[in-house]
């Protein structure tokens, strides 16, 4: 499934460690196994992805960075990223339907 | 950490530097006989590029009245070859202006000098080399005027970021930990040994 039609969330059993100490985050997929440093903007893109439709993601992304990029270089940048990290087995595609059943599981758990 | 804490964190990382570097995700090899020893490059330094300087410096001072025009006309002949020069003779020293400015009735004159290292300090040995020379009257006289205010102040500054990563010597070291210390034994200084009792009270007898 393409990103742009679905959610778009990190992939199950995915391990983050924030280095801020030299402004990276490791993450390892198990799912296919290998260790990755992300640097801090791509960390951000990861945090973003949190069963977010693209569209939700482009927002939040250039709420981050605004004023210092402009909304079609942030969609540019994220767009880099998330397919990048879609490749690497980061975060994955998930319809609609499932990210809305997960978001309200969630939630009710929350509550 | 939570998400959200992470999420914060990273947008303030990102935000560092300005405009955010394009995301990059880098795979890092890993051996069993690394010891789970995993090398990742340091991060470069925060690039103060928009600061006046790493040091400036600043002398106050005061003039009488009658000695403003004259001071002003110095500075509208002199200033430029001040300037220039600086730029010609020494590497890392800028003259930045003197500035006119108004305490109520009172007038007083800033004028700033940035240094692009606290080493280009030491750049004044090779201006100041040539006594005759026309850049040496042109700084005497313009000290002159700062000597002639009994009041005159000259303060160092240094932009706050720098002292993130280092804390500007043991002295100023200190005085963070000591006043951390007070606000609630952040720093790591030991507290102070509690005052010794007085001697043994002596029973009073009854």
């Amino acid at each position: 499934m393409s990103y742009r039609n679905g959610c778009i969330r990190k992939t199950r059993h995915l391990r983050i460690r924030p280095v801020p100490e030299l402004e990276t985050c490791l993450v390892y997929t198990p799912k296919d196994p290998n260790l990755y440093a992300l640097n801090a903007t791509a960390w951000v893109v990861l945090e973003l992805c949190n069963g977010r439709s693209l569209r939700d993601l482009e927002e939040a992304f250039y709420r981050a960075v605004e004023p210092l990029m402009s909304a079609r270089d942030a969609a540019e940048y994220l767009a880099a990223s998330l397919g990048d990290m879609i490749e690497k087995s980061i975060v994955e595609v998930v319809p609609k339907a499932q990210s809305r059943r997960i978001r309200s599981a969630r939630e009710s758990r929350a509550t | 950490m939570t998400s959200s804490k992470n999420l914060d964190l990273a947008k303030r990382l990102a935000l560092r530097r300005g405009a955010p570097a394009a995301p990059t995700v880098t795979e890092v090899p890993t051996e069993i006989r690394s010891n789970m020893i995993i090398s990742l490059p340091p991060p470069p330094a925060v690039p103060l590029d928009y600061i006046i300087g790493h040091l400036v410096i600043e002398w106050a001072f005061r003039l009488p009245l009658s000695k403003v025009r004259e001071f002003n006309a110095f500075l509208a002949d002199k200033e430029a070859l001040i300037a220039q020069s600086c730029e010609k003779l020494m590497k890392g020293v800028h003259y930045r202006g003197t500035y006119m400015t108004t305490h109520g009735e009172r007038l007083e004159y800033r004028t700033y000098w940035a240094y692009d290292s606290q080493e280009a300090h030491k750049q004044w040995e090779i201006g100041l080399r040539d006594p005759g020379s026309n850049f040496v009257a042109a700084v005497r006289r313009l000290r002159s005027y700062w000597i002639g205010d009994p009041n005159g102040s000259h303060r160092h500054f240094s932009p706050g970021a720098l002292f993130a990563a280092e804390s500007g010597g043991a002295f100023n070291q200190f005085t963070l930990e000591t006043a951390e210390h007070l606000a609630g034994g952040v720093g790591s200084v030991r507290p102070p040994p509690a005052p010794k009792a007085a001697g043994r009270r002596k029973k009073s007898r009854r």
